[in-house]
């Protein structure tokens, strides 16, 4: 058997989300990860209006398991006086590695001067950044790929990556365009809308050292996502950046 | 039997169990081009991971016109059917039930898909009674023998109440929702729980856990394996399913033989 190590999850969640019957156990999630062969998941929480109570939800992931979950910090433009002082204890007291931010919750578009205050300290941190992003989806002027494109333009020292790659056909074809036109913008690859090919198409627009595997758990399943990358016709050497290499490179793990 | 899975990320993974793909649709799209749409292309698909058989429809049975598309899978198919399995479309709102009948019986078709959304009718009686009628195996149009026959509906193209509803007054009649998707599991589960007619295909069923809930809802028994190719890639979900800790019996039945028991 060919296998790769390590494998790196850019892209999962904390905290309970009922209405879709997603829980939010740390000791199922463990499993599921050694079941999809996973070393490390990259996990935020974005679901509350205050940032600080899903940055604490990330840690008590990382309090259970410090060798398996990496912390992603989370914060909302609509509390600037709160944002930068969460950023600070999130980076320089929790140890968190990334920032994610989520324009469909916030209702605020990535390119608006609301998110300058927290892209600046970014910036000034050479950090890495996610958002969502799609194409062809309602609310999709908020997070499509070529608004990141804008950004990465203006946040030259930020790595930002785009969530979903632009999760549909029409996104994944911004999203390629976004990547070659700054270098400093990367790939994320969940998706739940099947996305046949679409691994083979971002390795092959943007690069195998642009890509970066996630699986969007728990809304999207670790294994499947996994699944998409393992069958997929590319070489094992742009398997390995893409499930691993990159991010442990991007990150510093 | 011990479990199945592994603890690493397999880079040449072949299912260890057959596999008889219950949602694969062939022909091309009208809006876009798509990643395979010829037996060739599936062919060639399902030799790379050793997939033996896969149910197929015809897309344009769906988005446009159901008698037309079974016209062109026949066609398509051609000497393939050892390994591609026709599932004919039906549109009870137009077309005649009697034809179609003779026509599944002609091609030796063992189900059929329907599409109410894409269709535009509501799945009620009073539009598609003698249609369900027939599938439950409950009555006979014309003078053709009849036995019950399966019928696949996308979750994305059925009202849930109306396919509660269904299930509950017609208890005969067996129906398999494919592509559940994470928006629609709130409901699934329970529906499944609850209707015993019911069985869920696999192809979209990606939320965290998803397999072993479904399992859990239904049986194994009344879970299958499918690919939504070509719009899913062919065995991401056929790796997920190897790696959920089964054992060979329930893996080899959501695999290949539940279908095979409902195509009999």
């Amino acid at each position: 058997m060919t296998t790769i190590h390590p494998v790196i999850d850019l892209h999962a969640h904390a905290g309970r989300w009922g209405s879709v019957g997603v829980d939010d156990d740390p000791d199922r999630y463990v499993e599921i990860m050694d079941e999809a062969g996973i070393d490390r998941t990259c996990i935020n929480c974005i679901f509350y209006g205050d940032a600080t109570m899903g940055n604490d939800t990330v840690a008590r992931f990382i309090d259970r398991y410090p060798d398996r979950f990496v912390g992603v910090a989370f914060v909302t433009p609509h509390y600037p006086e709160e944002a930068i002082p969460e950023l600070e204890r999130a980076y320089d007291s929790l140890g968190f590695k990334m920032l994610k931010v989520y324009p469909p919750y916030a209702l605020i578009p990535l390119t608006d001067p609301k998110w300058a205050p927290i892209f600046e300290w970014c910036d000034a941190r050479s950090a890495v950044v996610m958002s969502h992003s799609d194409l062809g989806m309602p609310g999709d002027h908020l997070h499509r790929p070529r608004l990141f494109a804008e950004v990465a333009r203006m946040y030259t020292n930020v790595s930002w990556v785009l969530g979903h790659a632009g999760n549909l056909e029409a996104g994944r074809v911004e999203a390629v365009e976004a990547a070659k036109h700054a270098p400093n913008i990367y790939l994320e690859t969940a998706t739940s809308w099947g996305g046949n090919g679409a691994i083979e198409f971002l390795v092959e627009g943007a690069g195998q050292d642009r890509v970066l595997f996630g699986s969007d758990m728990p809304l999207m399943d670790a294994r499947y996502q996994i699944g998409r990358v393992a069958t997929s016709a590319i070489s094992d050497e742009a398997k390995h950046a893409v499930l691993g290499g990159n991010a442990a490179r991007l990150l510093g793990l | 039997m011990p479990p199945l899975m592994t603890k690493l990320v397999d880079l040449d993974f072949r299912s260890e169990v057959p596999v008889f793909d219950s949602n694969v649709a062939l022909g091309r799209r009208h809006d876009r081009r798509v990643p395979g749409a010829t037996p060739d292309d599936l062919l060639t698909e399902m030799d790379r991971f050793d997939i033996e058989r896969a149910l197929v429809y015809c897309q344009h049975a769906v988005t446009f016109d159901a008698a037309e598309g079974n016209r062109m899978l026949l066609e398509m198919l051609g000497g393939h059917r050892d390994r591609l399995i026709p599932q004919f479309a039906f549109n009870p709102a137009y077309d005649n039930l009697e034809t179609f009948v003779k026509s599944t019986s002609d091609a030796d078709v063992r189900s059929v898909r329907i599409a109410p959304v894409q269709h535009k009718y509501p799945l009620r009686s009073w539009v598609a009674g003698e249609f369900i009628a027939w599938a439950a195996g409950l009555e006979r149009p014309g003078e053709l023998p009849q036995e019950p026959i399966p019928v696949w509906v996308s979750a994305f193209d059925v009202d849930p109440s109306q396919l509660a509803d269904l299930l509950e007054t017609v208890p005969a009649l067996k129906i398999v929702l494919c592509e559940p998707h994470y928006t629609q599991i709130p409901w699934i589960v329970p529906l499944l729980r609850a209707r015993p007619n019911l069985y869920v295909e696999l192809s979209r069923a990606v939320i965290g856990d998803a397999i072993p809930r479904l399992i859990e809802a239904a049986g194994h028994s009344r879970v299958l394996h499918g690919s939504w190719w070509p719009e899913g890639p062919l065995a991401a979900q056929l790796y997920a399913l190897n790696r959920c800790g089964l054992d060979e019996e329930q893996l080899s039945a959501i695999c290949a033989g539940n279908l095979e028991g409902l195509l009999r």
